[in-house]
């Protein structure tokens, strides 16, 4: 082709313009307050303003491109024959919450231009192109990343995976039905909605199909949820056609929502249809889907060349519905403005972004690795602390003696303790409320809290999870239990690509602070096999600014919570308690009836910092270091003692934060004694075990300490006592100990 | 031709150094000066006021008249448009106009949202029913130092200030690295008070600015509704046919602005709401992209904030005052100041 798509839209757009029929304003034109059509409450004057928006979205994909030839930018994935999406940017309040798709930019200058007679002096050609060419100054996130977001229009940066953004959309609804039903004052009004707008493809998406599932069961359980869903459908998938028929039929079937259809192409009839669709929405509480049919121009992105899967004449024929052109032409035809008006609005948008984008090429982009890493998850220590003194002085002292407990009981009652301090605390996740959870862990917090505070969700993990990032961004403090940690890693993406990166993306101006309870690790004496006995967490520990924290025992687990929700509620972030089943009902240590492993519960001033490890020391003298967590400690704790009768002397590092990682204690270990072994429960694969032998070897002279691991095989764990002989057991720690032992310093 | 955005001086633009311009202005381009001072003349003289060549003809300045709304903004407006007419349309295309404060009066006749006859008799009729109806004052203080950059730790305690006089004092204009309150005596000295006294290019602050009231604070909320009443109808309002950007950072477009909400705006939010002449400014750069910034007399009292505000964002590589003079000093100033003949010479027919 001769002559490039951008041209030929170009183009056809100045012609369509120069050929239309045009009203006789000699005549008369419209007012500004006319309505534009009969039927339909459209101004004359909104009907321009929303045009200069999709003129807008236009040279802003034009010059995406341009840029992107010279090397400038570094993003052409467009907007042109979304333009029809401006009208949700008009209609939606600016604290209705909206999470978008990467074609809204059209919505997104609306909203934007919007903001400024309310208060929010917004500057959104720039603030576009600046995200263009990855400037340190994109308000959003900085350079980070190429999104429509903006924190004082309630809008959160989405990430790139497409369909991702779904259940946190819902969740968010959730949350403000859920706010209003608790009396909390969340960050938006009661009767705010929240929009979500994603592409046909996106649809297709297991994540989408799993938030429009979870939308419905709520739905038939009378939940509200007022959410409205755009579909913004070009028919297309990069190269991928979606099936005709296939994205009404998959949501009009579903109860409870209210299916709406417009022609995106037309302007009024978007306009009324989406007017119509938030009333409803807003209205009844109700998911609302908001079909908006529209077509895709300038292909997929700078780089796809559509011939190779499209002909010539399906792609002029979707160019011929231009709802640019065909904005124009209703303006035209109602004698809102002459053609010369429209070219003139249309080639002063040019000049004016071609001027900016000649400023914007100047300006700084990130250099070091600090600053692009800075907003990952700042952590000022002191305001955790500042939290934990606050809280604790409304926490009641022990009072005298009380019997020690097994860990289980300990959580349970940190939680409760939080559900008190926290009012916006929220516990749910599968089988949590009446029964409990599947291993008692809150037994009783639903009729201490209620109903609405502790419940159970249906069985997705990836609605779990959206659900308590969509509550967090509006001021609730979710604390969703995922049952199994085998079943997180079907929802991963959920906490890697969303939660945890969400303050990266928006350097720090979105945050969705949560603690995440993980029933987890092995040893649960044959029950269960693998999917109830995972001993794999290498998912986890490289997300960056996710927090770790692996309990041992009661007085820990009170002092790690308290720490993790304190740096929730105070720093945004975000934490995983993995907590080990086999460690849950443990009673005794070296005996039976020796109850040594239980613990009283720990006093209000007790919290466990961040990164700090806890050690035991067996014996007397520093011959070995075993470092270690959960299950480890309490089988490295009887191996040390044996040894300690023999005359060793051991320390037992229990590192408790697996991200933060204590550096600085583990190398000190290996200074004090020399020796190092690590009892790491997972595999030796991916296990933490290498991280802390790359440690070591990064901290020391290899010649200055002795290293051995003892770990998981790289397997599966089978059903019943077959599992003890893929994990570490006390032999072979023992074993091991031993071997070092006899090596000399 | 250089792209550029016009800006409409505010209140105190015609100070001492102004009395007798208009008169000067008439000598040198009566083509330019003639009609319009012939027009704001009739339409004072009309409700029995002495014109504005009389005033701008006065022997000696009087701040009591001359500062004053009743005299004073006719004499600004006139000077702005005067400066207006002169610049040559070949050398310049202006692609938005901005206004400070009672500069958004002019503003909006420069962008022919209003005739000049319609923009004499708001900025006018306004000056009046201000003196009447505006209570309170207005107390200037700097957030930036002697660098016009900005002084985090004094903007902190400067905010932390103000809510110690919530509701007893307001922020009124955000003027470049200054900001100005609005409020009455009791609350402006509490304020004070409170404020660290700060010395910039000579001047002593905070101080309270001569012949002000508690513009663009609730404190004008009956000048709001006096407007309303008396000048809706009065005034034919219509889409400008510049862009304009006004106290909040809005743009009114010529093809999509309802001219009723512009008059809302003007008469209602304008007159009781904070004027963030930094945020118009700031809009301006960034929605349209200017090569340059000319600077409407009255005067030459918009520079420093011009600067202090390209400053703030680093536009044009701006760092700080120094690099802002040294541009001002090169052959290619980036604010033109129709004050300064030097300045002007770029731009005039």
């Amino acid at each position: 082709m001769a002559v490039s798509r951008v041209e030929a839209v170009d183009n056809s757009f100045v012609q369509g313009v120069e050929a239309a029929e045009e009203a006789d304003l000699s005549a008369g034109r419209l007012r500004a307050e006319d309505p534009i059509g009969p039927r339909t409450r459209l101004t004359a004057s909104r009907a321009v303003a929303l045009f200069e928006a999709q003129v807008a979205s236009r040279h802003l994909d034009f010059e995406a491109r341009r840029l992107k030839g010279k090397g400038r930018s570094f993003y052409t994935i467009g907007s042109s024959g979304h333009e029809g999406n401006v009208v949700v940017g008009d209609l939606l309040r600016l604290d209705d919450p909206v999470f978008l798709h990467y074609r809204s930019g059209a919505l997104f200058l609306r909203r934007a231009w919007r903001g400024a007679a309310h208060g929010i002096p917004s500057t959104p050609l720039w603030d576009v192109l600046l995200g263009l060419v990855a400037s340190s100054e994109d308000p959003i996130s900085g350079g980070r990343h190429k999104v429509f977001g903006s924190r004082p229009l309630w809008i959160p940066p989405q990430t790139s995976t497409i369909a991702s953004h779904l259940p946190k959309s819902m969740g968010a609804a959730f949350a403000i039905e859920r706010g209003r039903h608790l009396g909390l004052e969340l960050k938006v009004p009661e009767d705010a909605i929240v929009g979500c707008s994603f592409g046909d493809a996106s649809l297709g998406h297991g994540v989408a199909q799993g938030a429009l599932g979870a939308c419905e069961w709520a739905s038939r359980q009378n939940l509200p949820l007022p959410i409205l869903f755009v579909c913004e459908d070009n028919g297309l998938g990069i190269s991928v056609r979606t099936p005709r028929g296939w994205i009404e039929g998959n949501v009009r079937r579903r109860h409870g929502f209210t299916y709406l259809q417009a022609d995106g192409t037309s302007l009024v009839e978007s306009y009324d249809v989406v007017s119509r669709a938030i009333e409803i929405c807003r209205e009844n509480r109700r998911p609302v889907f908001c079909h908006l049919k529209t077509v895709r121009l300038l292909a997929h992105a700078g780089s796809d060349v559509e011939l190779e899967y499209r002909d010539r004449e399906e792609i002029e024929a979707d160019e011929a519905r231009d709802p640019v052109l065909a904005t124009a032409v209703l303006l035209l035809q109602r004698g809102v403005l002459s053609k010369s008006e429209i070219l003139d609005l249309y080639e002063s948008m040019r000049t004016r972004i071609r001027a900016l984008s000649d400023e914007v090429v100047t300006r700084p982009r990130l250099q070091t690795a600090k600053e692009v890493m800075d907003p990952i998850a700042p952590q000022r220590t002191e305001k955790v602390e500042r939290e934990l003194h606050r809280t604790r002085a409304l926490l009641e002292s022990g009072g005298g003696e009380e019997k020690p407990r097994h860990m289980a009981v300990a959580i349970n009652r940190v939680l409760a303790e939080h559900m008190e301090l926290y009012p916006e605390m929220l516990l749910f996740g599968e089988d949590v409320a009446r029964k409990g959870g599947v291993y008692h862990l809150t037994t009783g917090l639903q009729k201490r809290f209620g109903s609405g505070r502790v419940f159970n969700t249906l069985l997705d993990e990836t609605s779990i999870l959206g659900l308590a990032i969509g509550c967090a961004h509006l001021g609730f403090l979710p604390v969703p239990e995922i049952q199994y940690l085998a079943y997180y890693h079907n929802a991963q993406d959920q906490i890697r690509g969303e939660a945890a990166s969400l303050s990266f993306f928006s350097r720090h101006q979105f945050t969705n602070p949560m603690v995440v309870r993980v029933a987890s690790f092995a040893y649960q004496k044959g029950f269960g096999g693998h999917f109830h006995n995972d001993n794999s967490i290498a998912a986890l520990t490289d997300v960056p600014g996710l927090i770790l924290a692996v309990p041992a025992r009661g007085e820990d687990a009170v002092g790690m919570m308290r720490t993790l929700l304190a740096t929730a509620r105070s720093q945004g972030r975000v934490g995983m308690f993995l907590e080990p089943i086999a460690l849950y009902m443990k009673k005794d240590l070296h005996e039976e009836r020796d109850g040594g492993w239980l613990d009283r519960y720990p006093d209000p001033e007790v919290a466990v910092p961040l990164g700090e490890p806890r050690l035991y020391r067996e014996g007397r003298g520093e011959d070995l270091s075993i470092v270690t967590y959960g299950n480890g400690v309490w089988m490295g704790l009887r191996v040390a003692r044996k040894l300690a009768e023999e005359g060793v002397g051991v320390r037992l590092l229990d590192l408790r934060w697996l991200a933060p990682l204590p550096v600085r204690a583990i190398i000190q270990e290996a200074e004090r004694t020399g020796r190092v072994l690590v009892v790491d429960e997972c595999r030796r694969t991916g296990g933490p075990g290498e991280r802390i032998a790359c440690l070591l070897l990064e901290g020391l002279s290899s010649q200055a300490f002795r290293f051995a691991r003892v770990t998981g095989e790289d397997s599966y764990i089978p059903l019943g006592p077959a599992a003890h002989a893929v994990l570490p057991s006390e032999a072979e720690i023992d074993q091991a100990a031993r071997v070092l032992l006899e090596e000399g310093v | 031709m250089r792209r550029v955005v016009i800006v409409c001086p505010g209140r105190g633009s015609y100070g001492r150094e102004e009395l007798g311009s208009l008169r000067r202005l008439e000598a040198e381009a009566p083509a330019r000066t003639t009609e319009w001072l012939d027009r704001a003349d009739r339409i004072r003289k009309e409700r029995g006021d002495s014109g504005v060549r009389e005033l701008d003809a006065l022997e000696s300045f009087r701040p009591s008249c001359h500062l004053r709304g009743a005299q004073g903004s006719g004499l600004i407006y006139c000077g702005s448009w005067i400066d207006w007419q002169r610049i040559d349309p070949e050398k310049i295309e202006p692609v938005a106009v901005v206004g400070n404060s009672l500069g958004w009066y002019t503003a909006l006749a420069v962008s022919g949202s209003l005739d000049f006859d319609s923009g004499f008799t708001l900025v006018d009729s306004m000056g009046r029913i201000q003196d009447d109806l505006a209570l309170g004052q207005q107390l200037i203080y700097p957030l930036v130092g002697e660098n016009w950059q900005s002084d985090p730790e004094r903007e902190e305690r400067f905010q932390e200030a103000l809510q110690l006089v919530a509701g007893q004092v307001w922020e009124s204009i955000r003027f470049g690295g200054f900001s100005v309150l609005g409020g009455e005596s009791p609350g402006l000295d509490a304020l004070e008070a409170h404020l660290a006294p700060v010395e910039l290019g000579g001047r002593s602050y905070p101080f309270r600015l001569a012949g002000s009231r508690g513009f663009h604070t609730p404190l004008a909320a009956e000048v709001s509704q006096e407007a309303v009443k008396t000048l809706t109808q009065k005034i034919g309002w219509s889409a400008p046919r510049i862009p304009l950007i006004d106290g909040q950072g809005r743009v009114w477009s010529p093809w999509s602005t309802d001219p009723a909400e512009l008059a809302r705006y003007t008469l209602e939010r304008q007159v009781v709401g904070l004027f963030d002449f930094q945020a118009a400014v700031r809009g301006a750069l960034t929605e349209f992209g200017p090569e340059a910034i000319v600077l409407l007399g009255p005067g030459d009292s918009l520079g420093a904030a011009v600067g202090q505000t390209l400053i703030r964002s680093g536009w044009w590589g701006i760092q700080d005052r120094a690099d802002f003079q040294s541009r001002q000093n090169s052959n290619v100033p980036v604010v033109v100041s129709m004050g300064r003949s030097d300045q002007a010479q770029t731009v005039l027919r």
